[in-house]
């Protein structure tokens, strides 16, 4: 009646409680030895051993069937965990890629034979998934893809490049978008594929591109006569759109989308020895922000279980919540006097070190901002 | 869906029905001019919405904040010139201590007033909305560190017009030695704060409402509008502002649920901490695209625009302001330590 997007309230009762402690628990002798560079990481981080650990209390592929070795809970079990690892600090990334996105697109589209053989290593945080999305000249305009799948016995034929794929020399498998049609008048959104690459493909070349950080975790991946098995094309040959787009819902309204810096926040108010009337408002501001960002975000996973879609809501939601954790940096600046030195010892100022060189990606991974301003003001009928 | 769900649902539809048929730019300029419709105050009554949060044994409907959430969030839409919304709250807190609900519109007063040992009120409530237009008006007033509600009846104050950004009608309310007409002690826990955030809790909802309706202003008038050859609309950067006031108005909405959620489960100032933080930025923000889009034509008198964006001026300053909140909020934050920050933010 008064608004053209749908927030229904959904709450987390206390029921889940036992599960946050839980999760607690669990983190509390990490976060007591992590430096405050690495915690700043938090779902972005690489951990392959802390994903292990992760797997081994269950948390990875939560939701799923127990005959891939999931655990059959909720959603909102799920979204309990993660939001408690992420607040943390936890490095997520290489299993988050595979729990957050790899894992439901095979349930949804891959074959029997391929879910059977990588969903359980997906759970125990044994094996890590990249995503092949971008290229040197498809950045923001995704459809424009043009690394090629062509038809041969057998399977496919891959040639091309992708670029900016996180992690990718640590990942196991790519689910790589590539284009299968031939038809040079169908629409660019037609004739897209999705593929399950082995890593250890021959012809496959993966090369390093070290980020402002001055860390690796982008890469470009080379695709030089890559052979992939039919059973490998994911979902419908040229469907790919389709299935990409479906995904988004999901991925763009999640706790990552907006705590991404809150490891700050809590440090933050440690140091405010005698808190003026800014400080105060600023500190309150946040908290205010961040309260509303989760309610929004919970009423899109409530929607989400009850089988809709809602887009432009979870557009909405990545906007406000990237300028949200965009700003955290800024505020710990504007509320304390915070040297340019990034000293191990001092963990705030290490933490906000990688942070504040970390945030101008937020708005750009997953959908820029200028991207999701668009889906939005479509929404609008704009 | 429960049976309250269903009669709140009602109730909104068909206020949203009324205003829409009833509210127009002249009545809301005839308010501002001091010229109060009480036909339209009448048929709002008749809705019973003024009864809503009373409880049933004092004749209510027996309602939460959470049940009315959208019938207020379309007093907001509507920018409606009758204080329905102050009326249902003065009913409410008059319930909770037993006095029941008055007839007709109450307006309240925030200022702390003196009782004196004969049971007369003296002193002066600042900027009181509304309360040159009601019969009754409930004020504070302490004896002794011991907080009263006293209504009292407008015709025995002394009132002094006060302009306004909404320009509805306000005064300063002086009471010399006034007795009221019914009055009763507040429970300890309940300070002037807790009155303000009452208040708080239903700007923010009107808030929300004001930014519902700008949107749809907002984008139609962009389609209209032709520059350059073509519809602003089709311009990126009006686009992009319009996604952004949208995001505002979204957020608002959920703050004002949430506020309403968190006043049901007896924690209305928390409630209204977190609400008008965050709808009074979105009232800002929002305000400031909206004129924006709009160009010359949304700042003159004659169009519509300013009867809301001077409302969202209005109500995030009206009973705390978003700033007042925020820092109340993050003083406590702070006071808490690190450690309570997370738990704090995921408590149900």
């Amino acid at each position: 009646m008064t608004s053209p997007f749908n927030f229904d309230p959904v709450s987390l009762s206390s029921a889940y409680d036992p599960l946050r402690q839980e999760v607690r628990d669990f983190i509390k002798p990490y976060r007591d030895i992590w430096s405050g560079w690495k915690f700043a990481h938090t779902w972005g981080g690489i951990d392959k051993e802390f994903s292990k650990a992760v797997g081994a209390k269950g948390w990875i592929g939560m939701t799923w069937p127990k005959k891939y070795g999931g655990a059959e809970r909720s959603q909102f079990e799920r979204y309990v965990v993660v939001e408690e690892l992420i607040a943390a600090g936890a490095p997520l990334a290489a299993h988050w890629v595979g729990d957050r996105q790899t894992g439901p697109l095979l349930m949804r589209y891959g074959s029997e034979d391929i879910r059977q053989s990588l969903l359980p290593g997906i759970v125990s945080g044994e094996l890590t998934f990249c995503i092949g999305l971008s290229e040197p000249g498809s950045g923001s305009d995704l459809a424009s893809v043009r690394s090629k799948a062509e038809k041969v016995d057998g399977g496919y034929r891959l040639n091309g490049q992708k670029i900016w794929t996180s992690g990718a020399h640590l990942s196991d498998f790519m689910i790589g978008l590539f284009r299968s049609g031939t038809d040079k008048d169908a629409p660019k959104h037609a004739g897209l594929s999705q593929f399950l690459i082995d890593m250890r493909s021959s012809g496959l070349t993966v090369r390093p591109i070290t980020d402002l950080t001055g860390e690796h975790h982008f890469n470009e991946v080379h695709f030089d006569n890559v052979f992939v098995p039919d059973a490998h094309l994911i979902g419908e040959e040229g469907n790919a759109w389709k299935q990409v787009v479906s995904e988004l819902a999901f991925e763009r309204s999640q706790p990552d989308r907006f705590l991404s810096c809150f490891v700050l926040l809590p440090m933050l108010i440690d140091r405010l020895d005698a808190p003026d009337r800014l400080a105060k408002r600023r500190v309150g501001e946040s908290f205010a922000d961040l309260v509303v960002l989760r309610e929004m975000s919970l009423s899109i996973l409530g929607q989400l279980e009850a089988g809709k879609v809602p887009a432009q809501e979870a557009a909405l939601v990545k906007d406000l919540g990237n300028s949200y954790e965009q700003k955290q940096p800024a505020l710990v600046r504007e509320l304390i006097d915070a040297a340019p030195d990034i000293r191990p010892s001092d963990t705030l100022n290490d933490a906000l070190g990688y942070l504040t060189q970390s945030v101008p990606s937020y708005s750009l991974r997953g959908g820029t901002r200028e991207i999701l301003r668009g889906i939005i003001a479509k929404g609008l009928g704009l | 869906m429960s049976t309250e769900n269903e009669i709140a649902d009602l109730i909104a539809q068909q206020l949203d029905r009324l205003l829409e048929a009833e509210v127009t730019s002249e009545k809301r300029k005839a308010v501002e001019e001091g010229r109060f419709d009480d036909g339209l105050w009448s048929e709002c009554e008749a809705l019973g919405l003024t009864a809503a949060l009373v409880p049933e044994s004092f004749g209510g409907a027996g309602l939460g904040w959470a049940d009315i959430s959208a019938s207020l969030l379309v007093l907001g839409k509507h920018a409606a010139p009758v204080p329905l919304g102050e009326t249902l709250i003065a009913n409410r807190l008059m319930s909770d201590v037993g006095l029941g609900m008055v007839e007709g519109a109450v307006a309240t007063g925030f200022d702390v007033l003196s009782l004196q040992t004969d049971g007369a009120v003296k002193g002066t409530a600042n900027g009181v909305s509304w309360a040159p237009v009601c019969p009754h008006v409930l004020l504070l007033a302490e004896r002794e560190g011991q907080l009263h509600l006293c209504l009292m009846r407008t015709v025995e104050l002394t009132l002094d017009a006060v302009q306004t950004f909404s320009r509805e009608p306000a005064a300063d309310v002086t009471c010399n030695g006034v007795k009221p007409v019914a009055i009763a002690a507040l429970a300890g826990e309940f300070s002037q704060t807790t009155l303000l955030a009452h208040f708080a809790v239903l700007h923010t909802a009107q808030i929300a409402g004001a930014l519902s309706h700008i949107l749809p202003l907002c984008i139609e008038y962009a389609r209209d509008r032709v520059q350059f050859g073509r519809p602003i609309a089709k311009f990126q950067a009006i686009q992009h502002a319009l996604a952004q006031l949208a995001s505002e108005a979204a957020a608002s909405q959920v703050a004002a649920v949430f506020a309403c959620g968190k006043a049901d489960a007896g924690a209305v100032e928390y409630g209204a901490m977190v609400g008008m933080s965050r709808a009074g930025r979105a009232a800002t923000l929002g305000a400031e695209i909206a004129h924006q889009v709009f160009g010359a034509i949304g700042f003159t008198d004659e169009h519509s625009l300013h009867y809301f964006t001077r409302r969202l001026w209005q109500w995030r300053s009206a009973a705390g302001s978003e700033q007042w909140w925020s820092e109340k909020l993050g003083e406590q934050i702070i006071a808490a330590g690190g450690d309570a920050l997370w738990p704090h933010i995921v408590a149900a």
